[in-house]
């Protein structure tokens, strides 16, 4: 029994070539930095679908705010799907730790589920996200990692605080304190940062500093993720601190900005 | 990139079937030839006396029988590999394997050192040409911020280390005679390998089905004689 060779070598060209049309299963290595072109800098692509409405005058709007999804991918889904099935909300902020190791094809496991959600969807970095390249890998497939923009008359400030993962000695106030002001009489400042001050990545100072910044610019609610359930507490007195939980919670945080407050909904589905 | 791997595998497979043509003309000649010199020396028997036993060993037994090269698999964008015939069955090689911006279209360079454990299923090769196997591999993958130890200013335990992975693995390699000069023969592989970390989701969630969790790898192996 010897069959031709050359039927192997064309049978075994059709296989492989069969492999290579699809994308997903030729992977360089778990920690490459190849971005898909269709999911590079989301943050942009997804806030531009929100104008022209953000240049509007301010109305009464909703947020809703999720976090931590890590590869709990199943109750990311859940939750996408209960998203979907209200029409209250403006837009998702997504408060860090989309991946648990920072490995290529988490980044694009996130994207394809966060991409599922109707409306627009902002992400931040999570600790997480900077293991191997992920930090490189985010700010490819998301944007800058400390930005801010408004909507509606509102300034969102999305402030990197990660600290060891990056390996640097404290997160970069000095362009938070800039980004905090609130230079176009708009009716609110919101900061989102994945870690809360109190974490053990902040020093005593870097906490005293966090809440600090918050008075200097009469902010009244500062929110977070990192702590997988929902917390709503003053540690320090004035400033409101939201922890928004994990998608294993089976909950959903909606901020409900109006007028004379910001009011935070907390909704078990 | 799809252009690219077609590329690849085109000019692999192309490459593949003119060795072929060689190894099959060769086939036909006296096929009892000696080995070459430089061969000869390196692995000249000799033997050394212990006591009152005389040992017979191969010299220079650490020059690798296989050498391979690599596209893919999660170790790199091309990886080079020498390899052991340890049994007919168990034949692991240790791969170097490279990724970067002009070297694989990645923002951050990788360098990959794996132990590829291979089994062989058959002892002789099925249909004369068809080898299967399996195993699992060691990958070692160094770039930015991965380490085995955690940094000292972590808690305790904070995150598993990053550094190394385990694959296990399930491959074919279409086995080629060439009877050359050096090389005794040649092979083409392919292979689906699946990565620790992806293959827990795949087990573990819905979301991931099994597909996902795997790479495809394609190679070439000399077999020295």
């Amino acid at each position: 029994m010897n069959p031709n060779p050359y039927r192997l070598i064309i049978i075994s060209l059709a296989v492989a070539l069969l492999f290579s049309s699809c994308d997903e299963i030729i992977e360089y290595s778990p920690y490459q930095n190849i971005v898909k072109s269709k999911w590079k800098k989301q943050n942009i692509t997804q806030y531009n679908k929100l104008l022209p409405v953000a240049k509007e005058e301010f109305k009464p709007f909703r947020v809703g705010l999720i976090a931590d999804s890590h590869t709990y991918y199943d109750e990311f889904e859940n939750q996408v799907k209960y998203i979907n099935s209200r029409d209250d909300m403006d837009f998702i902020i997504h408060l860090g730790d989309i991946t648990l190791s920072a490995n290529a094809r988490e980044f694009d496991w996130y994207s394809d589920i966060m991409n599922k959600i109707n409306i627009p969807v902002i992400t931040i970095i999570g600790n997480h996200d900077c293991l191997g390249n992920g930090y490189d890998i985010y700010t490819e497939m998301f944007g800058e990692s400390n930005f801010f923009f408004e909507y509606k008359d509102v300034k969102f400030v999305f402030f990197d605080d990660i600290v060891w993962e990056k390996k640097v000695s404290d997160p970069d106030f000095e362009w938070f304190d800039k980004a905090l002001v609130n230079d176009q009489d708009y009716e609110y400042v919101i900061p989102f940062a994945h870690i809360p001050p109190w974490d053990p990545q902040f020093t005593i100072g870097n906490e005293y500093l966090y809440d600090q910044l918050m008075l200097k610019h009469d902010i009244s609610l500062s929110v977070h993720g990192h702590g997988h359930s929902y917390d709503y507490w003053q540690p320090y007195g004035d400033v409101n601190y939201l922890m928004v939980p994990a998608p294993i919670r089976n909950e959903l945080i909606i901020l409900d900005i109006s007028n004379d407050s910001i009011e935070v909904e907390r909704i078990e589905y | 990139m799809r252009r690219q791997v077609r590329y690849w595998l085109i000019s692999l497979v192309l490459i593949a079937s003119q060795l072929q043509i060689v190894g099959l003309m060769a086939q036909e000649k006296d096929t009892t030839e000696v080995l070459p010199k430089p061969l000869q020396n390196a692995y000249k028997t000799r033997t050394v006396v212990i006591k009152n036993d005389t040992v017979a060993y191969k010299h220079r037994w650490f020059i690798p029988g296989q050498y391979k090269l690599q596209y893919a698999g999660s170790i790199g964008f091309m990886s080079i590999g020498f390899g052991y015939a340890i049994g007919k069955v168990y034949q692991p090689a240790l791969f170097f394997g490279y990724l970067s911006e002009n070297f694989g279209g990645s923002k951050n360079s990788v360098v990959s050192i794996s132990l590829k454990n291979s089994f062989y299923f058959t002892r002789e090769p099925l249909f004369d040409y068809f080898r299967p196997y399996g195993g699992m591999s060691i990958n070692w993958g160094n770039t930015n911020n991965t380490f085995k130890r955690l940094p000292d200013y972590y808690p305790k335990d904070y995150y598993f280390q990053n550094k190394i992975h385990f694959a296990p693995f399930v491959g074919g390699e279409l086995f080629f005679d060439i009877n050359s000069r050096y090389f005794k023969g040649f092979g083409v592989y392919s292979e689906i390998s699946a990565f620790d970390a992806y293959l827990l989701e795949a087990i573990r969630t819905k979301y991931v089905k099994p597909h996902m969790a795997m790479s495809l790898a394609v190679g070439v192996t000399f077999y020295l004689k």
